[in-house]
């Protein structure tokens, strides 16, 4: 994968473009932040996939080839359609799921907004960065979950949707017991 | 908390505890400071890392010569490397100088491994080559003397690479013993075998390495507590009845294989071995298999397993979505590493058929990252009702009653339904419902053993 985006002279979105997108990114991490997890499914689009490949350190020479060569994207830490995203939060609701039972406290926030006009008619493509705080049950400590995020924002009568996210997580290893939160 | 197991003046506090574990677990208990504890950690480096049949990686991960991957001995960083001789070693990863990490990344393709410190080199097979101006710096050197610390064992099965560090290790097939008539069972069915698909996933919990096997050796029991949700989303039908649909296979201290019969438990359509489409399970070669190995595949076909130490299986079906994606049946390995006390990093391998359709492959491993990785519907929960075994471990409530103990009298004679079956024709025992803990046992029997011989 390359980064095809040139940069611009002048920004080929509109001022009001990117505040709705960078609006629509900071309400969907509050949504999630604060465990409204149907509201936050609710902006997904119906086509909404999700991936979070598997990162391992490759020497510099491999990624001067390709600048995403240490993301594996045949293997995922998550990977996910609208479906299975639904089943995750009714899973989540179920009274049972007991690594978010009680649920994580977390802060996320959203930085870096990149945005730039799809080739596709009213999409973005949108990258921003994700630090994530993230406390669990009665731990006293915490954990931070950091990753660069490259989306598809559509804009539909409805408003914007999330189409598809990609998630390059900035760990190898993954320093959380598990990924029972979404990114 | 050592210190107080038996009081301040006995000098070495760590073979009394042993002492009280083989005791115990005749039991059906064991002390539960053997989790989470500093001066177990350490000797478990030793007594059970460093002289035991360790498993690295898979063939199919380093196919070229020159192909290596970074893995781990215990706390011990390898580099596991195809030489220009086609030969696969493990190399320990400090230079012979200073101890400087030779390879500082995953994975690659190296035809040598040069020091960044005061630039040594080695070839690929481990062999000194060469330093800076070395005529002049290293007109002595004996090369021979000063190539990077090899494994003195490294051996495959079914493509499955393992390394032992000890000098007078047994054969990787005599340590496995009747372990290999299980793995034919899970790797054998296809001449080409199954190889590994990306890298492994990897990401920290915090418990004792030893949770992770202890839930693998075939902890039925926990399945329609920790992963009720599964039921309750529809995901694990009738997880309540499950223990009555289960094998539990121990073939030895340290190695102990779970099976579930599908077609009783999923119905009369799951009538493939573990599920598998029939364009893949005709593919298969049963001819080699006898009674026994038959058996486990019509009546209860092997689902998890533990191999000793850390070294777990697992091959369910599944799906993310029942409305729109078809199940598929994954298999993976997992290994628990050991990163400090009440510490530790969870491998996963996934494997694919050689034999099978690239979209089978693809089905089969969402299936299996939906099921059990990090973000995985059942492991996620796993990971939360395992951190306690290192706390307790640490609790002052042990430390002051010197006989605080974990239960593992599950399956007791006289205490729950869990009864040999008469007529098994394999190694070992099976035992014919999902009520029971004598994996666990046959586990910490091994660990016991292993821990007292110094």
């Amino acid at each position: 994968m390359k980064d095809t985006k040139s940069q611009p002279v002048l920004t080929t979105v509109t001022a009001q473009e990117y505040v709705e997108i960078s609006q629509f990114l900071a309400r969907e991490a509050r949504l999630l932040d604060q465990n409204l997890l149907w509201e936050w499914y609710a902006t997904l689009a119906d086509d909404y996939t999700s991936e979070v490949p598997i990162r391992v350190t490759l020497a510099r020479s491999e990624i001067i080839k390709d600048s995403l060569a240490e993301f594996k994207t045949g293997v995922h830490h998550a990977n996910d359609t609208k479906g299975s995203t639904r089943i995750r939060i009714e899973r989540l609701f179920s009274g049972f799921a007991w690594a978010e039972d009680p649920s994580s406290r977390t802060v996320r926030s959203i930085g870096s907004i990149e945005v730039s006009k799809s080739q596709n008619e009213n999409e973005f493509d949108v990258s921003s960065a994700l630090l994530l705080y993230r406390e669990r049950g009665l731990e006293p400590d915490h954990q931070f979950i950091s990753a660069n995020r490259h989306d598809v924002i559509r804009l539909t009568s409805d408003g914007l949707q999330l189409v598809h996210r990609m998630v390059y997580m900035a760990h190898t290893i993954v320093n959380t017991p598990n990924l029972g939160i979404f990114l | 908390m050592l210190t107080n197991v038996t009081g301040p003046l006995v000098e070495d506090p760590l073979a009394d505890l042993l002492e009280r574990c083989e005791k115990e677990i005749a039991q059906g208990m064991m002390p539960v400071q053997i989790f989470g504890n500093d001066a177990v950690f350490e000797a478990e480096m030793e007594r059970v890392f460093a002289r035991t049949w360790m498993f690295l990686g898979h063939e199919s991960e380093i196919p070229n010569i020159g192909d290596y991957v970074l893995r781990r001995i215990g706390l011990d960083p390898v580099i596991v490397v195809r030489g220009d001789d086609g030969k696969v070693r493990v190399l320990s990863n400090y230079c012979r100088h200073r101890g400087t990490e030779l390879c500082q990344v995953d994975q690659g393709n190296a035809v040598n491994f040069t020091c960044p410190y005061h630039g040594w080199i080695y070839k690929n097979t481990g062999e000194w080559q060469s330093a800076p101006k070395v005529a002049r710096a290293y007109r002595e050197l004996d090369p021979k003397e000063w190539g990077m610390f090899e494994a003195p064992h490294v051996d495959t099965i079914h493509g499955l690479i393992y390394a032992n560090l000890a000098a007078d290790a047994p054969t990787l097939r005599d340590f496995l013993g009747e372990c290999v008539w299980f793995l034919d069972l899970i790797f054998g069915l296809h001449p080409k075998g199954m190889r590994v698909v990306g890298p492994p996933t990897r990401w920290r919990m915090r418990s004792d390495w030893k949770s992770g096997p202890d839930n693998f050796v075939g902890d039925n029991y926990h399945v329609d507590t920790t992963h009720y949700s599964m039921d309750v989303i529809g995901a694990l039908p009738d997880s309540k009845k499950m223990v009555d649909f289960v094998y539990q296979y121990d073939v030895a201290d340290g190695f102990s294989f779970t099976g579930h019969n599908f077609a009783k438990w999923f119905g009369p359509s799951w009538d493939t071995p573990w599920g598998y489409p029939k364009e893949l399970s005709d593919q298969f070669d049963y001819s080699n298999l006898d009674e026994g190995q038959l058996s486990v595949l019509e009546k209860s076909i092997l689902v998890t397993g533990n191999m000793w130490p850390n070294l777990s299986f697992i091959r369910f079906p599944g799906t993310p979505d029942p409305v729109s994606v078809p199940p598929a049946t994954y298999t993976q390995l997992r290994q628990f590493q050991p990163i400090a006390p009440g510490l530790m990093d969870i491998w996963v391998w996934q494997f694919a058929w050689e034999c099978e359709s690239p979209e089978y492959t693809e089905l089969s491993i969402n299936a299996g990252t939906n099921a059990f990785s990090s973000s995985g519907l059942f492991e996620q929960d796993d990971t939360v009702v395992w951190e306690g075994f290192s706390r307790v471990g640490s609790s002052l409530f042990p430390a002051r009653t010197d006989d605080m103990a974990m239960n593992f009298q599950l399956g007791f004679e006289g205490m729950s339904d869990n009864p040999p079956d008469p007529d098994w024709k394999g190694p070992g025992t099976a035992r014919m419902t999902g009520i029971g803990e004598s994996g666990h046992r046959n586990f910490y029997r091994r660990w016991i053993s292993e821990m007292k011989s110094k």
